[in-house]
């Protein structure tokens, strides 16, 4: 059997974190952007208006860091959506590594953690399987091509559909479920498995 | 430990729980009618458990893949069973659990061991509510490892969000991914499992 992660959940390099409750997301929210301070790193947390709300009230010193680029929320508007096209990989993958770019160039910061809380999947907005997957599988590439980032990708398993958690678990290494990391049996292989 | 250095083609298994996703009977039949056709020549007790409306679909499909249901039948080593008289008409999961066991049972080793291919869309029926599925599904492991059964439950991805795909990957400690089993790490143990489902049934908070 494969065994569980020792690796803390928020220093592995792709993570899907499948939430069965809201409560967790805070709780990840909290643990990842604390490590991401520790380890001298830029946090770019990306959520609904209302979660980031939550995050900045969330998190000790979140004003000043913000302030001094350590700390970047964004909306998931912002962050994925495309004026005419709605979700598009392409554009989210753009702005992702435009925030990769400035994390390495930053004074005080070296590498980008990610969080995202990727509610809207489940919304009338939401991305089909195959673009969520095409994005995923862009953020293993940055990973792997050697991109100073750890992205934290969180999903609600309420409303999501039987295929796009299969995708998911198809296109991140690791999953975070039931609180445990474990290898994703899934990982790199075929699509249509 | 990866993935990876867990993977089994899916021919050479000897036992174990598996579960497979498809999109259709068609990718279903595409993906498995080999290895039931290897399971077929390689002297196990090969069987399939559908429903009763794709019983004979099931076994043309075995025919027109080569497999000779008439010798292997006669021989005992085929059988293509309905979920329905596994149950008596009534489904529970003692009874399914009973059912299994009484298919699996080797009593000795000069029985072959059973490779079943099962149709798992039967916990989307009325009659076995997901619950009791579920249930079903995680109390089977320790009747399956106790005979060396092999079995492959098959569902169609199609027909299930992601509650139900991943209360699938909790109770079954092997997935089928393209022509290979992998060892899941998403399996979770029946006696860690089943208070939770039990609570789940009764309403009772986790």
């Amino acid at each position: 059997m494969p065994e569980t992660s020792t690796v803390p959940a928020c220093r592995a390099a792709h993570v899907c974190a499948l939430l069965e409750e809201t409560a967790v997301f805070q709780e990840i929210v909290a643990s990842c952007a604390q490590e991401g301070f520790s380890a001298g790193k830029q946090v770019l947390v990306v959520a609904g208006s209302g979660s980031l709300g939550c995050v900045r009230g969330m998190l000790d010193g979140a004003d000043e860091r913000e302030a001094s680029g350590e700390l970047r929320l964004v909306t998931w508007t912002r962050m994925y959506s495309h004026a005419r096209v709605g979700f598009d990989a392409c554009a989210a993958l753009e702005s992702l590594q435009a925030f990769a770019a400035e994390a390495c160039g930053h004074r005080h910061c070296r590498g980008l953690r990610v969080i995202s809380h990727m509610e809207w999947v489940v919304s009338a907005a939401g991305g089909n399987p195959r673009s969520i997957g095409s994005y995923e599988r862009g953020i293993d590439r940055m990973v792997s091509d050697g991109a100073d980032l750890i992205s934290m990708c969180m999903y609600p398993v309420r409303g999501l559909s039987g295929e796009l958690l299969m995708e998911l678990l198809s296109v991140h290494p690791k999953t975070l479920v039931r609180g445990k990391l474990v290898e994703s049996p899934f990982f790199a292989s075929e699509p249509n498995a | 430990m990866t993935s990876a250095s867990n993977d089994v083609p899916a021919s050479s298994a000897c036992s174990g729980h598996v579960r497979a996703f498809f999109r259709g009977e068609e990718e279903e039949y595409r993906r498995l009618l080999p290895l039931a056709r290897e399971c077929a020549h390689s002297g196990y007790r090969c069987i399939h458990i559908v429903d009763a409306q794709h019983q004979s679909e099931r076994m043309l499909h075995l025919q027109e893949s080569g497999i000779d249901l008439v010798r292997l039948g006669a021989m005992g080593r085929l059988q293509v069973r309905n979920w329905d008289a596994m149950s008596g008409g009534k489904w529970d999961v003692k009874a399914q659990l009973d059912a299994m066991g009484e298919l699996v049972r080797r009593a000795d080793l000069s029985v072959p061991a059973a490779h079943i291919w099962a149709g798992g869309d039967r916990g989307l029926s009325g009659e076995a509510g997901w619950d009791d599925w579920i249930e079903f599904e995680c109390m089977v492991n320790p009747i399956l490892a106790a005979n060396s059964a092999f079995v492959v439950c098959t569902y169609d991805l199609r027909r299930h969000d992601a509650r139900m795909v991943l209360d699938l990957l909790h109770t079954h400690p092997l997935v089928l991914t393209g022509g290979t089993l992998r060892a899941n790490g998403l399996f979770v143990p029946p006696e860690e499992l089943l208070p939770e489902l039990r609570a789940r049934r009764g309403g009772v908070q986790e």
